[in-house]
């Protein structure tokens, strides 16, 4: 159970900076360590970028880097660049904040699809090909992206494609007002984060990450996996609906987070309580769906409450 | 727009509409299922597809309208009436507004296109601001307007309506306080404004309603006065329109086929003098007598004749007419061929009146498609020879206008007219042979107009001048000369019948084979004819005419034209037969159970799958253990409701420790545990079930025992 204690070490060390969304933060760690990516759409100001920050400054030796998405963000300034040596007369190759163990990826709409499709690669394959040399991304890598959920004008929508390349996709939402206060009272000498001590090493997280392929899925769980996946494929109101990799993400993911609830096997319960952040944000609503006020969330959540449960 | 209307006002609105227009029976119950929302709290959560269903049911409501309107002999014309029928066509909308959780609804629902840009807006992620309104005051605005067919004479009209804008106001105004010389001003202009939108809404059923049948050569004709197109200028427009269509059961074809005859000319109008009332008793003093009527042998046929005595009839006639009439007009000039007998298989309502120069005309027939019967004889019964008017200096079929009198006597002159010794036949084909040698036939006058100060009149210029003219100047020149030359004669309007169809069943008579000719009075030649004379058909229009006014029938148009009015008078006329009626309704019965069985199918099927989705048990696969706890799921049942298909048996289970029970500690204890076990041997694939087993059912059995302290549920079982 060591890998459980290093779990709840990280845990409670980003819970002690970041207030009020301890389910959320569970679910995104839980993510992390199965090797996936999370997309978090919030309003401004929820947080997004301390959460990154934080999960980051956290892990002892881990690299971080951040890109700040602009519209006229090139592929080369998040891959790296290819530079003539004067002396040498060689190409020295420079690589870009994608090599990287932690990446946030900030306000990921505002770019074109052209750079947005450049983390393609990488978020699926761990590696990225430049100039027909692929370079490999070594360790643990975990993009953290945000956009924001109200603004519109001058942005570029994710293509279907990258968002199924998201494991999850989570919102925080605004916190109680006790605890908005209680980060009122944290920042009147200088940011948490400013003087937040690394609680784990490098080493412990990729020891958890070994550890979640350990947690045992029953066959049973599977098929109940397929079910809620499938269940998108017959409704009409849908018109993409969920990929074979979102019941992949999905089962790895319940398995990392009954590691950080502290069991050995994965119930229905975590599984219920997973699929909507994991298989909505795949989904494309029909305008009419969405004129209703159908959302990819609450179709998850219809189907979880009319696919019979395993008992 | 967005407001709702107070409460019952627009039910007041439809009864009010239903009073006006005699349609209360209808009203009433629209009115009550509009009111009932306000005492049942029925409502459903209508999607973006149910509005734009319900608008697909007003204008399918429209369609229904229109088609019954028109199976019951309405004109295609006239379709603006059924704007009476408003309140009915927009019910479904206002229903679903009505009955939804909605508020309001969203506008883009009414066109495709605004539906199509609001849909790919939402596509492709651009933001939109639907428009959302309440249908309650437009409906209430509606229901108002459609009655404006009724009577704005009546003064209850104006009451209601002045209480109806009145309720409408004080309802939109409520919520901003009370301001009374305010609310007063916008009454009296609201008012002003809907009678006037009432008024307009009026005026337009008025101008449509009016006017009498347009025939040939765009004027207007009715049985007692037909205005010609005499000193007209300009080309006459002719209608390809078929009018009449004629069918033959063997006999000869008749060449003309007349409508009316008249036989006084003034200003370019041929008029009907009915004979002086004292002179003959038979006719009224519009100058028509009605028809008597039998029965034939087999007691269905209604035939109508004219003369004294019954006429012997064959059971087959020899010729038959179908075509269209105006039901607001009152009286049809029906064509016939000369010397007809009897006609009959009219509609019994309809009655069916004769004047002393032979046109028939039909009052108050049930359906404007007609189809008639037409027996011929030797002679007409219906024509009575000239009359002599007491108080005048000529018999009237021998009067000629004093200003045609010049031009018509030079005429004479010339042609020798005068001559005694001529008989009526060569009188004739020295008119006849004067017009082929020197007139042309044209519908195109090119004339300068004749001048009113001077003394020449049209018919002058036409003998004197051009020369030029179509078959109304041929026909009132014929007539006129004739009658200078002392031969009685009558003008008469009706067809040539000269078009066959292609299956060579029938001919029609479109507007272009309108024609007018002449009918003189010709003394018999030999001395054993009893009778003083008979009125025979002259007509002196160069026949180039046809083929002059032949226009290019044979473009698909005209033919599709063709074939869907004959189709559509066809059935209709199929359907005012007594045996078919019965037909009919079933057909349509039929049609309107088969959608309703469809609908409330569709809506029976939907409830289903929506039950049965949540009631769907889960199966458990064959190897998977059965633990005790499972046992337990029934009792548990009972005191916190039955399980939702999707809810996973532990986390149901833990409903039972929110219960407000003094001993759930001690359930705690045990419950807790039990959940772990159970989770362990169902979901972990590593542990070996037997000892767990055994806990287990000991845990089961405690819970029991622990259960039986709880309450049974009250609320009822999900």
């Amino acid at each position: 159970m060591k890998s459980l204690d290093t779990a709840q070490r990280l845990e409670t060390s980003i819970l002690s900076i970041i207030k009020g969304h301890d389910k959320t933060i569970r679910n995104i760690l839980a993510c992390m360590v199965s090797g996936g990516h999370v997309l978090v759409e919030d309003n401004p100001g929820t947080g997004k970028t301390t959460l990154a920050k934080t999960i980051a400054q956290s892990i002892k030796g881990t690299q971080f880097s951040r890109i700040q998405f602009t519209p006229d963000l090139l592929p080369s300034d998040i891959l790296g660049v290819s530079i003539l040596n004067q002396k040498t007369s060689e190409f020295n190759f420079h690589p870009g904040p994608i090599f990287t163990n932690i990446l946030l990826a900030d306000e990921i709409n505002r770019a074109s699809p052209r750079t947005q499709s450049a983390l393609l690669e990488s978020m699926a394959e761990r590696q990225a090909t430049i100039e027909g040399t692929c370079h490999r991304i070594d360790g643990m890598f975990f993009v953290i992206a945000t956009q924001n959920a109200v603004e519109f004008r001058g942005t570029y929508p994710l293509p279907e494609a990258q968002m199924d390349r998201f494991t999850m996709q989570c919102s925080l939402g605004y916190i109680s007002p006790e605890e908005e206060s209680s980060i009122l009272t944290s920042q009147n000498d200088g940011h948490p984060l400013d003087h937040h001590q690394p609680s784990v090493s490098f080493d412990e997280v990729q020891d958890i990450i070994n550890a979640v392929a350990d947690i045992r899925v029953s066959d049973e769980l599977k098929d109940y996996i397929v079910a809620l996946t499938g269940a998108t494929r017959g409704i009409e109101d849908i018109q993409l609906s969920a990929s074979p990799r979102a019941s992949l993400a999905l089962m790895k993911v319940s398995q990392a987070l009954s590691l950080f609830e502290g069991k050995d096997f994965v119930t229905p319960e975590t599984i219920q309580q997973l699929a909507p952040d994991i298989i909505a944000h795949r989904l494309v609503i029909s305008p009419e769906a969405k004129f209703n006020g159908l959302t990819g969330r609450s179709i998850v959540e219809k189907i979880i409450e009319q696919t019979p449960a395993p008992i | 727009m967005s407001s709702s209307p107070p409460k019952l006002l627009a039910g007041i609105a439809l009864l009010y509409w239903g009073y006006l227009t005699g349609h209360l029976a209808a009203a009433i119950p629209a009115a009550i299922i509009l009111e009932a929302r306000s005492v049942v709290s029925l409502r459903w959560d209508f999607k973006y597809e149910s509005y734009i269903k319900a608008w697909h049911l007003c204008i399918l409501c429209a369609a229904l309208i229109a088609t019954v309107s028109w199976i019951d002999g309405m004109r295609l014309g006239r379709i603006h009436t059924l704007f009476v029928w408003a309140p009915f066509i927009f019910l479904p909308i206002e229903l679903a507004q009505r009955f939804g959780n909605a508020k309001n609804i969203p506008l883009s629902i009414f066109s495709f296109f605004a539906r199509r840009k609001m849909l790919s807006d939402i596509a492709e992620g651009r933001k939109i601001t639907p428009r959302l309104f309440n249908t309650g005051y437009p409906y209430i605005t509606i229901v108002i307007l459609a009655t404006a067919k009724a009577s704005r004479h009546d003064l209850y009209h104006y009451l209601g309506l002045s209480i109806l804008v009145g309720i409408c106001l004080y309802g939109y105004t409520k919520n901003n306080g009370r301001r009374p010389v305010a609310w007063t001003c916008a009454f009296i202009l609201l008012l002003a404004l809907s009678w006037l939108g009432q008024w307009s809404m009026y005026k337009v059923f008025r101008h449509y309603r009016g006017g009498g049948q347009q025939t040939m050569l765009n004027q207007t004709m009715s049985a007692t006065e037909t205005r010609t197109n005499i000193g007209r200028l300009g080309r006459i427009k002719l209608n390809p329109k078929i009018l009449w269509r004629m069918k033959l059961h063997g006999g000869p074809k008749p060449e003309l086929l007349q409508s009316a005859t008249y036989n006084e000319y003034s200003k370019a109008r041929w008029l009907h003098v009915p004979p002086k009332s004292g002179n003959s008793s038979n006719y009224d003093e519009f100058g028509y007598r009605a028809s008597s009527s039998a029965a034939t042998a087999e007691g269905q046929r209604d035939i109508r004749w004219f003369s004294t005595d019954t006429p012997t009839l064959n059971d087959q006639a020899p010729i038959s007419i179908i075509g269209e009439v105006d039901a607001k007009v009152k009286e049809h000039p029906l064509p016939t061929p000369n010397h007809f007998i009897a006609i009959g298989d009219l509609d019994a309502e309809a009655s069916v009146e004769c004047n002393s120069l032979g046109t028939i005309r039909m009052a108050n027939p049930n359906y404007n498609v007609i189809e008639y019967a037409v027996w011929l004889g030797a002679f007409s019964n219906t024509e009575e020879p000239p009359t002599d008017q007491a108080d005048s200096n000529l018999p009237l079929d021998l009067s000629v206008p004093t200003s045609e009198r010049d031009a018509l006597k030079r005429v004479c002159t010339q042609l020798d007219l005068y001559n005694p010794s001529l008989s009526t036949a060569e009188k004739i084909e020295k008119i006849k042979n004067f017009f082929i040698d020197e007139f042309t036939y044209s519908t195109h006058l090119t004339t300068p107009r004749f001048d009113r100060g001077k003394r020449q009149s049209s018919i002058g210029i036409f003998l004197e001048g051009s020369r030029t003219g179509h078959c109304e100047y041929f026909a009132s020149a014929t007539t006129l000369l004739l009658r200078e030359a002392g031969i009685p004669a009558r003008y008469c309007i009706g067809y040539a019948v000269n078009e066959r169809t292609e299956d060579k069943t029938e001919w029609v008579m479109r507007g272009l084979h309108a024609h007018a000719w002449c009918r003189a009075w010709i003394k018999p030649s030999a001395d054993n004819d009893h009778r003083a004379g008979k009125w025979v058909d002259v007509d002196l229009t160069p026949p180039s005419w046809q083929s002059i006014e032949a226009h290019n029938l044979d473009n698909w148009k005209q033919r599709l034209a063709d074939k869907w009015q004959r189709m559509s008078e066809d059935f209709l006329i199929w359907r005012t037969k007594e045996t078919n009626k019965s037909k009919v309704l079933y057909v349509l019965t039929a049609i309107l159970s088969v959608v309703a069985i469809w609908v409330s199918w569709r809506l029976w099927s939907s409830r289903q799958r929506k039950e049965d989705a949540l009631l769907r048990p889960y199966k458990r696969p064959k190897n998977a253990p059965h633990t005790p706890l499972h046992k337990l799921e029934s009792l548990v049942t009972k005191k916190i409701g039955r399980r939702p298909t999707g809810t996973p048996l532990c986390e149901w289970l833990h409903e039972l420790l929110l219960l407000d029970v003094a001993i759930e500690n001690e359930l705690e204890e045990s419950l807790l545990p039990a959940i772990a076990l159970h989770s362990a041997i169902r979901f972990d694939p590593a542990i070996s079930s037997a000892k767990q087993h055994q806990e287990l059912a000991l845990l089961s059995r405690l819970i029991k025992r622990q259960l039986k302290h709880y309450p049974n549920c009250r609320k009822p079982i999900r």
